[in-house]
């Protein structure tokens, strides 16, 4: 179990960034799903009840994926915990170049959040009955979509929601092209174009993310009944 | 004083690879039992430290400053000069034989410039095997460029930083023997004395954080402790760039030949205020398309865009129309140095002429000359404020190289048996004058290729050292050099180091700079005497000999240097012609042109130190040219 | 016309010794010309601070014409100070205004300890070098210099990583202190030139072991090296000595 305490800095960063690439594409495929939402009830549900019924095949993904970000977490620390020795009297006054980029700046900060946001989002959804009041919209009881769609009747909520994936954003902007950097794929020709690609990349995941509690947020307080009806087209499939 | 020059016998061509034949080795078995110290990790000292390991001895390095890589080879910028004839423009080993002879003012040895030339080539064929990158031509083969007044393209370069690719070479080669424990490495260290009982045994240095003395006794000592150049305090060398070691060792009984011989580079950065600490040299390479000019009418304050076409003088290609801005260095510098003394020079302290690249850009376009002097311009704008593009250049004359160094014999080894020198810190290979381009490839052929061979012989006839008997030695030493510190902490005078080290600067550079004459060399000997004097009841060296101490450190140097001038001055005095480096009004043509006296001064003038109240006597090791005639060198 | 003058503040790190805790000392110095460097500004300084029988500021420096990478420090929170692609010895007094305060540091970091004032210890890089940072070429077994044809284009990409100068302003500015802009310019200067070739990937394996063992901390992409460099790395050659490590992690 070498791998569990890694000598190497360089294999640290290494896993970090495979992991943080599993990591993304996790981020991209989860996104396909959560998009089906517009789609409405049945076809989201459907999509939820797709995947369930993947199991055992789904446990096995999940551990993987647990690991992953397990890893992805556990090395970090360990990097951080090896940063504070390596400066052990601070500047007194230090100045960032401007090349510096905000979200790496941030990325200690957008990791923490993110793993917050992580359990709770595991709590509010995955780990919580899909039944009862809580999915209950206009006296009809919808499943997760119906969760998902109370949930963001709160504005709280929601801005908690889109705070989050603007830090899944911001740490994908600095993740994403710190990969292809420990990759080596990184070069002067390519290095601004792969910049340019990283922050667009995480600005349309951010933004892809925040339609779903915008739209519902929407539909919930100025909608009309219609519209969730609209919204909830086949009743007969839930 | 024997000075036995050791040149084999037989023709020029063969002379190095029969001698070659006839020196002792060291079977591998034996050679770990031997230890070498090399002092500086300059091109010199890095490589012969990383080649005698390479062999198998025991090497102790040692470098003054943090780390070897910074030796001041690092700032050599044009280029190293190979005569292997890539261009095929008529180059061959003789030819680059002929031209340092003849640019050395024929004050050089035949057999060691001839082994120079020949050597050239392995040099370069070593630096590119270890990584240096050279230039290249789009074909992928190394690219030439003609430099400094030669008439074939014979120079390799490395854009402007040659000096510094080929020392990161040879510090890689160091570093890997330091790395598989081969080659122990003392950086921060100042050798201070050098230990000799009839053969050289050890040198004594200073650690310079702890200040703590270490003696290392050896077998051989190679000391590639570079030039003197500081003794001018303003000149284009390092701050650490000392004479401390060499003038020990010349106390010590190593003579020291030719040391009023100094180059003067003629592309520096000009003087801009009393607190300056450095002349920036340029390469230069800037001659080849920069055009030197000054005003024709003297006080003439306008702008050098106002002033017209036909009001500039470019003297050099007036003077010297063949040659015209590439003439040899000593020349540009001595006809920069009249204009100026003539009221024709140009910037704050008319100190200082143009060099012009309007020409060379209209014709070439801005994009070509930013490609060959791209670094170069952003530096001298970086200094100046100024950019090239906009206004020409200024540049002045400035001290670069020592030629006189300590004498060493064809093995490079001293007059005390077990020293070797190299590189810029022996006299042996440039004469009067050294051409651009070769103070790196002389820095590299002693240490990759001449060293290892000649140190082998000389450890080849001793007994590997006893350490035990030589105890009573080290404590001798260390406690000498104790009481040199101790004596300066003492002082406790009024005035800085750097005060007595810019008074004697100014001194020799009035004295003894560009141009000399006999009453202006006496004048600086008695100002030189008086201000030494000064220095060791005025001068204030605060803190402790325990502990990182920069003044005390440069203390010891001036110290040194003030010593080093009076006999730099007496060597001066002494020789009664010009000869490269070395101008004395007193002796030149009707035109101006130095005046060489080869009936009497084919010779080295070699130094001998008697005691510190007695002056030191002159010897002379005649100078024998057989393959080349000796002419009066003209660049009209 | 004669050179500007100004006056300007000093506050600078006094340390005695590696044990010291050390402090900040503030200094007024008048009659600054514009046209001295930042290093003739503290020679300036020093004969100031003999006169009144105070031990001068020790600081590295030799060259004094930005190659040997001896100087080096914090000024105002910049590695080398403001100017961009400048060691501080060829930092002119021109870019700092009248009455201007300037806080110079050493540069800090566990790999790199201060031995005095603004003087670190910087013996890490060559353990590094040590390590691996070269070909190993023994003396006398060079084939002829054109034997071996190398692309200009690569030849270019090596001489721009070649020319770092060792100064350590990428560990100081970086804010893991770092030293990979300096470790990744020598991989990727000898990975690039087919000489290095046959020991390529064992370089890489052993100079990022010495990385690991020196008081050095990782590389987190944030590329404030590159804007610290005075010779203007590319941080592209860690992106190639990073390739070097995948390859050598692949092969094994």
């Amino acid at each position: 179990m070498s791998f569990l305490v890694p000598k190497s800095l360089i294999r640290i960063k290494q896993i970090i960034a495979v992991t943080g690439l599993f990591l993304i594409f996790f981020v991209v495929a989860h996104l396909a799903g959560n998009l089906t939402f517009f789609a409405g009830a049945d076809v989201f549900n459907g999509y939820a009840k797709k995947l369930q019924n993947m199991r055992p095949f789904l446990n096995f993904f999940e551990f993987v994926l647990f690991l992953i970000f397990i890893f992805h977490m556990y090395l970090t620390v360990f990097l951080i915990i090896r940063k504070r020795k390596v400066r052990p009297v601070k500047y007194s006054v230090q100045k960032s170049s401007a090349q510096r980029s905000f979200s790496s700046r941030l990325m200690t900060l957008t990791g923490p959040i993110i793993f917050i946001y992580i359990v709770l989002h595991l709590l509010d959804y995955t780990f919580s009955s899909h039944e009862g009041q809580a999915t209950v919209v206009n006296g009809k009881s919808l499943g997760l979509y119906g969760l998902v769609f109370n949930s963001f009747s709160s504005l709280r909520h929601s801005l908690w929601y889109i705070f989050s994936m603007v830090a899944v954003g911001l740490h994908l902007d600095h993740g994403f092209q710190s990969f292809f950097q420990t990759f080596g794929i990184y070069s002067s020709k390519y290095g601004g174009f792969l910049k340019k690609f990283s922050r667009i990349f995480s600005i349309c995941i951010t933004l892809s993310y925040v339609t779903i509690p915008i739209y519902a947020y929407f539909l919930n307080h100025y909608g009309n009944d219609q519209v969730i009806k609209v919204g909830v087209l086949d009743e007969s499939k839930l | 004083m024997n000075l036995n020059s050791r040149i084999p016998s037989g023709p020029l061509e063969q002379k190095w690879s029969n001698h070659k034949m006839n020196l002792k080795l060291v079977s591998p078995s034996r050679r770990s039992n031997y230890t070498v110290l090399v002092v500086g990790t300059g091109l010199a000292g890095a490589s012969a430290a990383a080649s005698l390991s390479e062999m198998g001895y025991n090497v102790k390095s040692f470098c003054i400053q943090d780390s070897p890589r910074r030796a001041h080879s690092i700032a050599a910028q044009g280029g190293i000069n190979a005569a292997k004839n890539y261009c095929n423009d008529g180059d061959s080993i003789f030819r680059l034989f002929y031209d340092t002879i003849k640019g050395g003012d024929y004050r050089a040895r035949e057999a060691n410039v001839y082994r120079l030339a020949e050597l050239s080539n392995n040099i370069i064929d070593q630096c590119v095997a270890q990584g240096v990158p050279f230039a290249r031509e789009y074909s992928g083969y190394l690219a030439n460029r003609s430099f400094g007044g030669a008439q074939v393209s014979r120079t390799f370069y490395a854009r402007g930083q040659t000096g510094q690719q080929l020392l990161l070479g040879a510090y890689g080669a160091l570093m890997k023997e330091v790395g598989r424990g081969n080659i122990e490495l003392f950086s921060r260290r100042e050798m201070l004395d050098l230990i000799v009982d009839e053969a050289v045994k050890g040198i004594t240095v200073r650690n310079l954080i702890s200040g703590e003395l270490e003696t290392h006794m050896a077998d051989a000592v190679v000391l590639a402790t570079g030039g003197y150049s500081n003794v001018f305090f303003l000149s284009t060398n390092a701050m650490a760039s000392n004479v401390t070691a060499a003038w020990r060792a010349y106390k010590k009984g190593a003579c020291f030949a030719n040391p009023c011989f100094v180059q003067i580079h003629p592309t520096c950065m000009p003087l801009e205020g009393d607190t300056q600490s450095k002349l920036t040299l340029m390469s230069e390479s800037l001659r080849n398309d920069g055009r030197v000019w000054v005003p024709k009418r003297s006080g003439d304050t306008r702008n050098p865009s106002e002033i017209p076409e036909e009001e500039r003088d470019y003297f050099l290609e007036r003077i010297y129309p063949s040659f015209g801005n590439l003439v040899p260095r000593d020349v540009a510098a001595r006809s920069m140095k009249k204009q100026c003394d003539e009221g024709r020079g140009v910037g704050e302290y008319k100190m200082s002429v143009y060099l012009d690249f309007g020409k060379a850009i209209d014709k070439f376009g801005k994009n070509v000359i930013f490609e060959k002097y791209g670094n170069l311009f952003d530096m001298y704008d970086r200094i100046t404020g100024e950019s090239p593009f906009q206004v020409p250049m200024r540049i002045y004359p400035a001290v670069h190289y020592t030629m006189g160094g300590l004498w060493v014999d064809y093995n490079l080894m001293s007059t005390i048996p077990g020293l070797f020198v190299l590189g810029e810190a022996n006299f042996s290979d440039h004469g009067a004058n050294r051409l651009g381009a070769s103070a790196l490839m002389q820095g590299l052929a002693d240490g990759y290729f001449v060293a290892p061979a000649t140190v082998s012989d000389y450890l080849a006839s001793v007994d590997p050292i006893q350490k035990d008997k030589s105890s009573t030695l080290a404590e001798d030493s260390k406690q000498k050099v104790n009481q040199h510190i101790s004596t300066l902490l003492k002082v406790k005078g009024n005035k800085t180091v750097d005060y007595f080290h810019k008074k004697l600067g100014q001194i020799m550079w009035n004295h003894c700079g560009i141009a000399r004459t006999p009453k202006g060399l006496e004048e600086g000997l008695s100002l030189i005497l008086e201000l030494k004097e000064r220095f060791w009841s005025e001068v204030n060296v605060l803190g402790s000999a325990k502990d990182l101490n920069q003044s005390l450190e440069k203390a010891g140097r001036v110290a040194d240097f003030l010593e080093y001038g009076e006999l730099m001055i007496l060597d001066a005095m002494s020789r009664n012609e010009s000869c490269g480096g070395h101008f004395r009004e007193d002796f030149q043509t009707d035109k101006g042109d130095p005046l060489r006296n080869d009936k009497d001064f084919c010779h080295a003038s070699v130094w001998e130190y008697k005691d510190k109240n007695q002056a030191p006597s002159r010897h002379q090791e005649e100078l024998l040219f057989e393959n080349v005639k000796l002419s009066q060198r003209s660049y009209e | 016309m004669m050179s500007k003058k100004i006056t300007l503040n000093f506050k600078i790190w006094r340390q005695s010794s590696p044990e010291d805790k050390g402090k900040f000392k503030e200094y007024q110095l008048e009659d600054v010309s514009v046209s001295m460097s930042f290093l003739e500004t503290l020679d300036l300084l020093n004969e100031k601070l003999v006169a009144q029988n105070e031990e001068p500021v020790a600081f590295d420096h030799d060259c004094r014409e930005g190659i040997c990478g001896m100087c080096g420090a914090m000024v105002n929170g910049e590695a080398h100070g403001p100017l961009k692609d400048t060691t501080l010895c060829q930092l002119h007094m021109r870019h700092f205004k009248d009455q201007d305060t300037l806080v110079v540091e050493p540069w800090r970091s566990a790999g790199m300890p201060v031995v005095k004032d603004l003087v670190v210890d910087r013996s890490a890089l060559d353990r590094i070098v040590s390590s691996g940072g070269y070909i190993s070429a023994k003396t006398g077994s060079a084939p002829d210099a054109n034997a071996t044809l190398i692309d200009k284009e690569k030849a270019d990409l090596a001489m721009d990583a070649a020319s770092c100068i060792g100064c350590g302003a990428c560990v100081a500015a970086c804010p893991n202190a770092s030293p990979m802009l300096f470790v990744g310019a020598k991989i990727s200067q000898l990975s690039l030139l087919p000489q290095g070739q046959p020991e390529s990937l064992q370089r890489v394996e052993d100079m990022l072991d010495q990385v690991d063992e020196e008081n050095f901390g990782h590389c987190s992409n944030t590329y404030e090296c590159e804007a610290a460099c005075p010779k203007s790395i590319s941080v592209s050659n860690i992106a190639r000595a990073n390739r070097q490590s995948i390859l050598k992690s692949l092969k094994g």
